[in-house]
C-alpha cells in the first residue's frame, strides 16, 4: 500500500508509513464515531472491530471509555515539563523525521534521520559512501554519482574546513537541470534575485558593486537571494555577521598609514565567492577585482629598486577591478596589471609603483593588510599577486609566461585572447549557456562514484587527465604554484580550475588545495616565522618540510625569503635585469622544479592543477625556501587565525571567522596561542596588526602545513633565530622580531566552542562526515525548541499509542532523574552498623549477662518442671535390666553445647546413678569428645578406671562403660550397626584402641537389640530422624523391645513429638533442653528439685531472655500493626 | 599458670571475638570463624585417621579369605574415590591406569550414593512415613465421660482435620474458572495456618536453643576457673 501522506510504498499490513510514520489508513481515534478502545493496550479500533488490532483483546465501545484515560492520546501543545536531554533527542528525531516527511526546506540532520528510522531507500549515498539526507534534499548529489568516474584513493575530507570549498562542492552539480536544487539553480545569474533577507543583504549595495564589475557575465545576477540558499550556505546568519568592510582602509591602523588593501568586499552576507557569478572579463574573481575605484592597491610587497619599503598604492578601477588588476588586455594577452605595460599609467601594485617607503619600515603590502580586527586583508592575494613593474611590462615571474610562449608556459586563462580571458570565457560559457544548468564549467564536474565531484574528491589520481596546463613555472611564480589561496581566493580562484570545459579533458582536475582533502580550510596568512602547526591528521606530514633549511640570507635589502639566488638555467629570467626585484618574483627557479607539469596543464596554475603537479612543484623545498611560510603553504588551509579572529560582527565574512575553521584551528592548535584571541584588544605595535605583532611562529601556525604534507614553514622558523635573521630583516621585520622576542608567549586561548552559529550553518551531513560524533550529539541535544516539543505531540497523535507506553513516557518526562543525595558518611562505621537487630541482640546479651553474672533471683526458687516425658524417660532407664548395657548415642556438636551438655550430663548421671552400664557411640565426629567429657563429669575420677596398659575390662573402663567412638557411614553405618554385631562394626574403643570383642561390657551384646535401651542424645532433627529411621524401626520389632529414648534440645521438640507416644511408638520418651535436664536431675536425685544451682540459674536466665525476646516480638508486632493501619488509612 | 586458665582465656577471647559480630562483620569475627573451621577440620581428620585408618587397616592385615575381601575391597574403593580429587574424568593424555581407575571411581561413587539413597528412602518409609501415616489414622474415639477422653477425642479430630487441611493446602490444581472453590480455599487456608503454626513452633524452639547457647557462653565468661 502507499502512504497517503508521503506516497511511500509500504508492505501490506503496515500500520504506519515506514517513511513518514503517518498511519497508512485513517487510524481510528478518539473522535472516531463508534470507535472501540482496547481495554488492554488502549488502541482505538474501528467501530467494526471486535478485537484489538494491536493486541487481540476484546474491545469496547468508545462511549464506555473514560475520557480522562484518553487524554494521553490528545496532543498537548506544550510539554508539561521541561524536557530532558534524552527526551529532546527523541523529539528532535521525530521532528527531523517529520521535517523529512513534510519536505521542510531545512536540510535535516542525517544522523537524526538515521535515528528516526528513515527507510534505506530514502537515503542517498553520501559523498563517501555513507548515508546522506533524503534524496529530496540532496538528490542533486545522487545525480552526481552515476556517471562519475570511480574515485581513486579517496581521502577523508575534513568537513571542519571552511565551507567555501564545500560549498563549491555543493554547487558543482551535474548539468542535469532537475538534479539541481532550487537554491543552487538560483545561484545562476538568470535566477538570481535581489536579496530580500536582511540577513544577507546587509551590504547588498557593496555586493552589487562587486559583482557588477564582472563584465564577462552580464546575465549573472550580482545577488543571490537569501531564500534561495540553504541556511548552511548563509554564512552570515545574522546581520551582525557583517563581512569585510567595503573600505578596509577605514579600519587600518593609523600607524601604518598605508592605504587600505583591496579587501574583497563582502557587502552581502554571502561572500562573493559563494555565488556563481562568473568572474569579470579580466578573468579574475570578483573579490579580486576591487569594486571601489579609489581603493588603494593591494598590498603587494613593494619591492622597489630604491628601497624595500613598500609604498601605498592607489588603484583606479575603471572596470571594476582594482587598478592593479586592471583587466584591460594588452597586446600580450595578459591583463595590464600583469603585463605591466600600463604600469606607467595605472598604478600597479607592483613594487615599482610603490613610491615611497613606509615610515615604519613595513612594506605597504603588509602594512595595508591589517584590518581593524587585526587580520590581514587578503594578504594571500596581495602577496601572491606581486606585480612588479618591469620595464618590459611584465613582472619577472611572468616573463616566463610571455605571450610568445603562452601555449606552453601560460595557463589557458592567461593564454586566452585579451578580450576574453580563458577563465571568463569558460565561465561565460558555463553560465550563459541556455541549455545547461548555467553553472560554470568548473562546477560542472562529473561526480565521482561516491557522489562527490571529482574535483572535490581530492584523490591524487582523481584528475586522471592532466588538468589544464597551467602556466609553466616559468611563467608562474612559486607562490602561485604552491601557495594556496585563502578562502575567498580559493573560491574565486576555482574558476580557473575548471578542466572539462577549459582543457576539454573530460575530467576534473582537482586543485591542490582540494587535494588536501579537507584540510580544507583556506589558508591564512601566517607570520613568516610561523611554526609548523600541531595538526596533520589527514595528510601525512612531509618530513622533509620539517627539515627544510632556512633559506640563505638574501643579499642586499631584500629579505632572504624574498631573494631567489639561483634561477633555473636556461629559463628566461627577465627579472635578473631588474635588480630591484626579489628573485622570487623573477620566478625562473620553479621552471626546473616543475618539469612534471604537462603542457596541457599549462593553462592552470600549479596550485590549481592536479595534485601531482602541485606536489611536484609546490612541495619542493627549494621553492618553499624562497617564500615565507605563509606563501609556501600549498594548501588552502582554513584561516587558522580564525580561532582568534574577532566575532563575525567585526566586519569579517563568515568564512574568515566561521566555526569550521575555528574548530579545526582550535583543535589542532590548542597548544598554541592565537594572538588575536590572546589579546584581541592589544593595540597594534609598531604599526603591525596584532597577529603580526603578537607572539611569533606558533601564534600563526597553519594547520594546513601538516595537513598538506607538502611545503611547510621553513625549518628555520622553528628554530630560535628563524630563517629571518637579524641581518636579513628589513627594519620593519626587525621590529616585528624584536617585539616578538620581547613579547611573552601568551597562554593558549580557550578552544572555541565547536558548535556555534557558523557551525550550525554547516549542514549536518557535512559535519557528520568531518566532525566528531560529539558534535553531532551536541547538535542534537542543544536544539530543543518549542517546535520540537510540538513535534512530540504530533508523534503521539500520529501513532496511536498504547496507554501504558504513553504513561511511561510521560512519567519519564515528568519525573526527571532526581539526584540521589549522598548519605553523609558516618562518623563511625561501628555506629553506622548498628541496626535494630543488633540493638536487640545487645539488649538480649545484656539481659543474659545480667542474669548470669548478677542473678537477681535465687536458683533455689526454681522448681524443676514436672512433665510426663521426664518421668517416663527416667523410669524407662531405671527399668533397664542391669545386665544389659545402655547405648548412649552422643550425636550432637558444639552448636548445641548449651543445652546438650547439661542434658547429656543429666542423662549420663542418671544412667550411672541407676547402676547401669553404658556404651557410648557417635555418628558425629565431635560427639566422641563430648562423650568423653560428659562421662568424665558424670563418673568420679576414682571410678573411671581407665588403664590402657591392661586389656579392657580390667577396670571400670570396659566393664562399666566403654567408648566406641565415632561411627562413620551415616545412614549406612547405622544400618550396618543395627543389622550387625556391634563388635564387628566397632572393633576398637576410642580411648585405648583396644579390641572390644572381648570386652566384658559387650559380652552379651551381639546386636543393638541386646542393649537394654538406646538413649539418643541428638543435637538436631537430622540425627534424631536418622536414628529413628535406621535403628528405631528395627528396634521396634525386637523382642524384647529395646526402648529408644531421646534427649534433645528444644529445637528438636517439634521433630521428636510425632515419634513419641507411648510404648508402641518408635520413640519411647524424650526430654528437651535445660528443663529436661533439670527434670532428669531432679528425678535422679530422688525428687529433690532445684538441687543444681547452675541449672536453676540458667533457667532463670533463659526465662528472662525469652521474655525479652517475646517483648521484642511484641514491639515489632505492634509497630508493624501501627504502620499497617497508617498505610491503610493514608492516601 | 594453670592450664585451665589459659584455656579459659583463649576460649573467652574467641567467644568475645564471635560476639563482636553483633557490631558487624569484622576481622576478629572472621578470625574466630576461621579458627573454628580449621580446628574442626583438623579434629575430624585426626579422628578419622585414628578411628579408621589406624584401626581398620591393621585389622585388615589380620583377615584372610573372605574377610580380607570384605575389608580390602572397600579400602580399594575408598582409594579409588580419592582418585577423583585429582582426576575427576578421563582426559586425553591419561594413561591406561587412569583410563581404568577413573571410570571405576565413578562406579564406586555411584555405589556409595545409591546405597545411601536407598537406605535413606527405606528408613524414611519405615521410620517416618508409615509410622506418621499410621499415627494420623487415629481413631476418633474417646470416653467423653472423662476430661481426658474428651481431650483425646478433640485431639483426634483436630489431628485428622489438620492433616487433611495441611495436605489440601498443597493442592494447587484449580478448575476451569481458575479459582478454588470456597470450601477448598477455606480448607487450604486452615492447612496453611496449621503449617505456619508448626513452623512457628519450630522457630520458637530453635530460638530457645539459641538462647540456651548464649546463656552457656555468657555463663562461661562469668565463671573463670579461678
Amino acid at each position: 500500500m502507499y502512504c497517503a501522506h508521503c506516497g511511500e510504498w509500504n508492505s501490506a499490513g503496515s500500520r504506519t508509513c515506514i517513511h513518514c510514520g503517518q498511519p497508512l489508513a485513517a487510524a481510528p481515534g478518539k473522535d472516531t464515531p463508534g470507535g472501540r478502545k482496547c481495554p488492554m493496550c488502549g488502541t482505538v479500533n474501528t467501530p467494526a472491530a471486535d478485537f484489538c488490532t494491536a493486541c487481540g483483546a476484546r474491545v469496547v465501545l468508545m462511549s464506555g471509555i473514560d475520557e480522562a484515560g484518553l487524554d494521553i492520546l490528545r496532543p498537548a501543545e506544550e510539554p508539561a515539563v521541561p524536557l530532558s536531554a534524552a527526551a529532546q533527542i527523541a523529539l528532535n528525531m521525530e521532528r527531523q523525521r517529520q521535517v523529512l516527511a513534510g519536505g521542510d526546506d531545512g536540510l535535516p540532520d542525517p544522523t537524526l534521520q538515521r535515528l528516526a528510522g528513515d527507510p534505506p531507500e530514502q537515503r542517498s549515498r553520501s559523498l563517501f559512501g555513507g548515508s546522506t539526507p533524503a534524496a529530496g534534499n540532496l538528490s542533486w548529489l545522487d545525480s552526481l554519482r552515476d556517471d562519475s568516474p570511480p574515485a581513486v584513493a579517496e581521502p577523508k575530507l575534513d568537513m571542519r574546513v571552511d565551507p567555501a570549498p564545500l560549498m563549491a562542492a555543493g554547487e558543482a552539480v551535474t548539468p542535469d537541470e532537475g538534479g539541481i536544487p532550487d537554491w543552487l539553480a538560483q545561484l545562476r545569474g538568470t535566477k538570481a534575485t535581489p536579496a530580500a533577507d536582511t540577513e544577507v543583504s546587509t551590504d547588498s549595495t557593496s555586493d552589487t558593486e562587486v559583482v557588477s564589475t564582472s563584465t564577462a557575465a552580464p546575465n549573472a545576477s550580482p545577488l543571490v537571494a537569501a531564500d534561495a540558499l540553504p541556511a548552511w550556505l548563509r554564512f552570515t546568519a545574522s546581520p551582525e555577521a557583517v563581512v569585510l568592510p567595503s573600505d578596509p582602509a577605514a579600519s587600518f591602523p593609523p600607524e601604518g598609514g598605508a592605504p587600505a588593501p583591496p579587501m574583497p568586499s563582502e557587502p552581502s552576507a554571502l561572500p562573493s565567492w559563494t555565488d556563481s557569478t562568473p568572474p569579470p572579463a579580466d578573468g579574475l574573481p570578483a573579490w579580486m577585482s576591487d569594486n571601489s575605484a579609489p581603493t588603494p592597491a593591494p598590498p603587494i610587497p613593494a619591492v622597489s629598486q630604491a628601497a624595500d619599503a613598500p609604498a601605498p598604492l592607489t588603484l583606479s578601477a575603471p572596470n571594476g577591478l582594482p587598478s592593479w588588476m586592471d583587466s584591460t588586455p594588452t597586446a600580450d594577452g595578459l591583463p595590464a596589471w600583469m603585463s605591466g605595460s600600463a604600469a606607467a599609467s595605472v598604478p600597479s601594485p607592483g613594487p615599482a609603483v610603490a613610491p615611497t617607503g613606509e615610515p615604519n619600515g613595513l612594506p605597504s603590502w603588509m602594512d595595508n593588510t591589517p584590518a581593524a580586527d587585526g587580520r590581514p586583508t587578503e594578504p594571500a592575494v596581495s602577496a601572491t599577486a606581486p606585480a612588479p613593474s618591469e620595464p618590459s611590462g611584465l613582472p619577472s615571474w611572468m616573463e616566463g609566461a610571455a605571450p610568445a610562449t603562452a601555449s606552453a608556459t601560460e595557463g589557458l586563462w592567461l593564454d586566452s585572447s585579451p578580450t576574453t580571458p580563458p577563465v571568463a570565457s569558460v565561465l561565460t560559457r558555463a553560465v550563459a549557456a541556455d541549455d545547461s544548468p548555467g553553472l560554470p564549467s568548473w562546477m560542472d564536474s562529473t561526480p565521482t562514484a561516491d557522489g562527490l565531484p571529482s574535483w572535490m574528491a581530492g584523490s591524487p589520481a582523481a584528475p586522471a587527465t592532466p588538468p589544464p596546463a597551467p602556466a609553466d613555472d616559468n611563467s608562474l611564480p612559486t607562490w602561485m604554484d604552491n601557495t594556496p589561496p585563502t578562502a575567498p581566493a580559493t573560491a574565486n580562484s576555482q574558476p580557473p580550475t575548471s578542466t572539462a570545459d577549459m582543457a576539454g579533458l573530460g575530467d576534473i582536475a582537482l586543485p591542490a588545495w582540494l587535494q588536501a582533502a579537507g584540510a580544507g580550510a583556506p589558508p591564512a596568512p601566517a607570520a613568516p616565522t610561523a611554526h609548523k602547526p600541531l595538526t596533520g591528521k589527514l595528510l601525512p606530514l612531509d618530513e622533509d618540510d620539517e627539515t627544510t633549511p632556512a633559506p640563505a640570507a638574501a643579499d642586499g635589502v631584500v629579505p632572504a625569503w624574498m631573494s631567489e639566488p639561483t634561477p633555473a638555467p636556461g629559463a628566461p629570467n627577465p627579472a635578473t635585469a631588474d635588480a630591484g626585484l626579489p628573485a622570487w618574483m623573477s620566478g625562473p627557479a620553479p621552471v626546473a622544479a616543475a618539469p612534471a607539469i604537462s603542457p596541457p596543464d599549462a593553462g592552470l596554475p600549479v596550485w590549481m592543477s592536479g595534485p601531482s603537479a602541485a606536489s611536484a612543484t609546490a612541495a619542493t623545498p627549494a621553492a618553499d625556501a624562497e617564500l615565507p611560510a605563509w606563501m609556501s603553504n600549498p594548501l588552502p588551509v582554513p584561516t587558522t587565525p580564525a580561532a582568534a579572529l574577532p566575532p563575525p560582527d567585526a566586519g569579517l565574512p563568515t568564512w574568515m571567522s566561521g566555526p569550521p575553521p575555528i574548530v579545526t584551528a582550535a583543535d589542532e592548535l590548542s597548544a598554541t596561542p592565537n594572538p588575536p584571541a590572546a589579546d584581541p584588544t592589544t593595540p597594534p605595535v609598531d604599526g603591525f596588526p596584532s597577529w603580526m605583532s603578537g607572539p611569533p611562529s606558533d601564534t600563526h601556525t597553519l594547520p594546513a602545513d601538516d595537513l598538506a604534507g607538502g611545503s611547510s614553514p621553513p625549518a628555520a622558523s622553528q628554530s630560535d633565530g628563524g630563517f629571518l635573521s637579524e641581518s636579513d630583516l628589513p627594519a620593519w621585520l626587525r621590529a616585528v622580531q624584536a617585539h616578538a622576542s620581547a613579547t611573552p608567549v601568551p597562554e593558549a586561548p580557550p578552544a572555541p566552542q565547536p558548535v556555534e552559529s557558523g557551525a550550525d550553518e554547516l549542514p549536518a551531513w557535512l559535519r557528520a562526515l568531518g566532525g566528531s560524533d560529539d558534535e553531532i550529539d551536541q547538535v542534537a541535544v542543544t536544539r530543543p525548541s518549542s517546535s520540537t516539543a510540538a513535534g512530540m505531540v504530533r508523534v503521539i497523535r500520529a501513532r496511536p499509542p498504547r496507554a501504558g507506553a504513553v504513561q511511561v513516557f510521560e512519567q519519564l518526562l515528568a519525573a526527571p532523574t532526581e539526584p540521589t543525595a549522598d548519605k553523609a558518611p558516618a562518623r563511625n562505621a561501628m555506629l553506622a552498623a548498628i541496626t535494630v537487630e543488633r540493638i536487640f541482640a545487645l539488649v538480649l546479651l545484656a539481659v543474659v549477662g545480667l542474669f548470669v553474672g548478677f542473678p537477681p533471683l535465687s536458683a533455689d526458687t526454681v522448681n524443676a518442671p514436672v512433665t510426663t516425658a521426664g518421668p517416663a524417660f527416667y523410669n524407662t532407664l531405671k527399668a533397664v535390666p542391669p545386665a544389659k548395657p545402655v547405648l548412649l548415642v552422643y550425636d550432637w556438636d558444639a552448636g548445641r553445647y548449651g543445652e546438650m551438655y547439661p542434658l547429656s550430663r543429666a542423662v549420663t548421671a542418671a544412667v550411672v546413678g541407676t547402676n547401669h552400664h553404658f556404651v557410648t557411640i557417635s555418628t558425629v565426629p565431635e560427639g566422641t569428645g563430648f562423650a568423653l567429657g560428659v562421662t568424665a563429669g558424670a563418673i568420679a575420677a576414682t571410678d573411671r578406671g581407665i588403664n590402657c596398659s591392661v586389656p579392657l575390662g580390667s577396670g571400670a573402663y570396659g566393664t562399666r562403660y566403654l567408648h566406641l567412638g565415632y561411627r562413620p557411614g551415616s545412614e549406612a553405618g547405622l544400618a550396618e550397626l543395627a543389622n550387625s554385631s556391634i563388635r564387628d562394626v566397632q572393633h576398637y574403643d576410642v580411648v585405648c584402641y583396644h579390641d572390644v570383642s572381648n570386652t566384658p561390657i559387650l559380652a552379651g551384646t551381639n546386636s543393638l537389640s541386646d542393649f537394654g535401651a538406646v538413649v539418643l542424645l541428638a543435637g538436631d532433627e537430622r540425627a534424631l530422624r536418622m536414628w529413628i529411621e535406621q535403628v528405631g524401626s528395627r528396634l521396634a520389632g525386637a523382642q524384647p523391645t529395646v526402648p529408644l529414648l531421646a534427649a534433645l534440645p528444644e529445637a528438636g521438640r517439634p521433630a521428636a513429638l510425632p515419634y513419641t507416644g507411648g510404648n508402641g511408638a518408635l520413640l519411647r520418651s524424650a526430654v528437651y533442653g535445660v528443663a529436661g535436664a533439670e527434670e532428669i536431675e531432679s528425678l535422679s536425685s530422688g525428687g529433690n528439685a532445684a538441687t543444681n544451682p547452675v541449672l536453676g540459674r540458667r533457667m532463670h536466665t533463659e526465662s528472662a531472655a525469652l521474655l525479652t525476646l517475646a517483648g521484642a516480638l511484641l514491639l515489632a508486632f505492634i509497630s508493624g500493626t501501627y504502620r499497617w493501619i497508617n498505610r491503610r488509612s493514608g492516601p | 599458670m594453670n592450664g585451665n586458665l589459659i584455656g579459659w582465656g583463649v576460649a573467652a577471647l574467641l567467644t568475645l571475638m564471635v560476639f563482636s559480630y553483633l557490631l558487624g562483620n569484622n576481622p576478629l569475627y572472621r578470625l574466630a570463624q576461621h579458627l573454628f573451621v580449621g580446628v574442626s577440620i583438623g579434629y575430624v581428620s585426626l579422628l578419622l585417621l585414628s578411628n579408621l585408618a589406624f584401626i581398620q587397616v591393621p585389622a585388615l592385615a589380620g583377615q584372610a579369605g573372605l574377610g580380607a575381601w570384605l575389608y580390602g575391597l572397600p579400602l580399594i574403593f575408598g582409594l579409588v574415590l580419592l582418585l577423583r580429587l585429582v582426576r575427576p574424568a578421563v582426559s586425553a593424555g591419561d594413561g591406561p591406569l587412569f583410563r581404568m581407575l577413573v571410570p571405576l571411581s565413578t562406579i564406586v561413587l555411584n555405589i556409595a550414593v545409591s546405597t545411601a539413597a536407598a537406605l535413606a528412602v527405606g528408613g524414611a518409609l519405615t521410620g517416618t512415613l508409615v509410622p506418621q501415616v499410621a499415627a494420623s489414622m487415629h481413631p476418633i474415639s474417646g470416653d467423653i465421660s472423662t476430661l481426658t477422653g474428651i481431650s483425646t477425642l478433640i485431639g483426634g479430630i483436630v489431628l485428622v482435620l489438620g492433616v487433611v487441611a495441611a495436605l489440601y493446602y498443597f493442592q494447587f490444581t484449580v478448575g476451569p474458572s481458575g479459582r478454588r472453590s470456597a470450601g477448598g480455599a477455606a480448607v487450604a487456608g486452615v492447612g496453611r495456618w496449621l503449617i505456619l503454626i508448626g513452623l512457628g513452633a519450630t522457630l520458637g524452639s530453635l530460638s530457645v536453643s539459641f538462647v540456651s547457647a548464649l546463656i552457656n557462653r555468657v555463663e562461661f565468661l562469668f565463671t573463670p576457673p579461678f
